[in-house]
């Protein structure tokens, strides 16, 4: 069974292991603050709390032996470098390593990373797929903070304006597209409706039943969202 | 069957102004009366579909093709909304 290791559970890190994981494969994450986890235990086949970038840990933890490790250790470059460096001296088969440009991406190929990925580039290219597609997604991660959900309009918006929604004041988001099914009636009377999108709306457009919202925001703004009802 | 008529005629009034529920409310009662009545369940699966209710726009679309399995328009919506789920 191969053995991967994700260093770094911040959102991409997590997702990248508990999806690892529901794909039945032997996952080791770890990460320095405990409570990230925590969070992830119960998902993995083994959690650790602990630094990365000391050589010993990693030894310890047996990683020697691992066939992946994915190195997502956020925008704390030189730890990325330095936890690629020593997956590679330790034997680690395949190393991928998260990388926020490309100048990031050409060092880290240098100390040993088999792949870099660039997880904001391939989300805008994600977005901009999504944006033309008809297909629904959820959440869009831009930085670790920040991200694009796309929602459908919760019952309680039915029918309100965006001022009156206060969107930006209540969960420091902005509804950033709306998409639409606007109905029509075809040449032998039968009903049909055509997508649209309406970008940017303004302060009075008015949510209708169906309504899918794109909004822009900071993580926790989307999470709270994402709840209303 | 004048008064059926009727009520898919507002039905499809209320769908084209955006006004989905009372849509449906017509579109319902009509149905009372004629549970079989292919246009109504077929304009049901279409407003379902239009706001983003898949699983309810299927289950329309399904009863029309269980009376009219050759009904092509409710097949391509079907098969639409299975590709996109």
């Amino acid at each position: 069974m191969e053995r991967f290791v994700v260093i770094g559970l911040g959102r991409f890190g997590q997702s990248v292991a508990i999806n690892l994981a529901k794909l039945n494969k032997n996952v080791i994450a770890i990460d320095k603050d405990p409570q990230k986890v925590e969070e992830i235990a119960d998902f993995v086949f083994q959690a650790a709390a602990c630094d990365a970038t000391d050589e010993k840990n990693l030894r310890d933890l047996g990683l020697k032996n691992a066939d992946v490790g994915v190195v997502s250790v956020g925008e704390d470059i030189s730890s990325s470098i330095l936890i690629t460096l020593t997956l590679k001296e330790m034997g680690v088969k395949k190393i991928i390593s998260k990388a926020l440009s490309q100048v990031q991406g050409k060092v880290l190929i240098k100390v040993g990373a088999d792949r870099v990925i660039y997880p904001e580039r391939d989300m805008g290219e994600r977005l901009a797929k999504r944006l033309s597609s008809p297909q629904l997604f959820d959440l869009i991660e831009l930085t670790e903070s920040h991200g694009i959900l796309e929602l459908l309009a919760p019952e309680s918006f039915v029918g309100k304006r965006l001022d009156q929604l206060e969107l930006r004041k209540k969960y420091d988001v902005t509804v950033i597209a709306v998409k639409r099914n606007v109905p029509k009636l075809k040449d032998d009377g039968s009903t049909s409706f055509k997508e649209s999108m309406i970008l940017s709306p303004g302060p009075d457009f008015e949510i209708l039943l169906g309504d899918i919202m794109i909004i822009l925001g900071k993580s926790k703004g989307l999470d709270k969202i994402k709840k209303v009802k | 069957m004048d008064d059926i008529k009727e009520l898919i005629e507002e039905g499809k009034f209320y769908f084209l102004n955006q006004k989905y529920n009372e849509a449906l409310q017509y579109l319902n009662k009509a149905l009372e009366k004629d549970p079989a009545n292919i246009e109504v369940l077929y304009t049901i699966g279409i407003i379902y579909e239009s706001i983003n209710n898949p699983d309810k726009a299927l289950e329309y679309f399904k009863k029309v093709i269980k009376i009219d399995p050759q009904h092509e328009d409710a097949i391509i919506h079907i098969h639409s909304i299975s590709e996109n789920q």
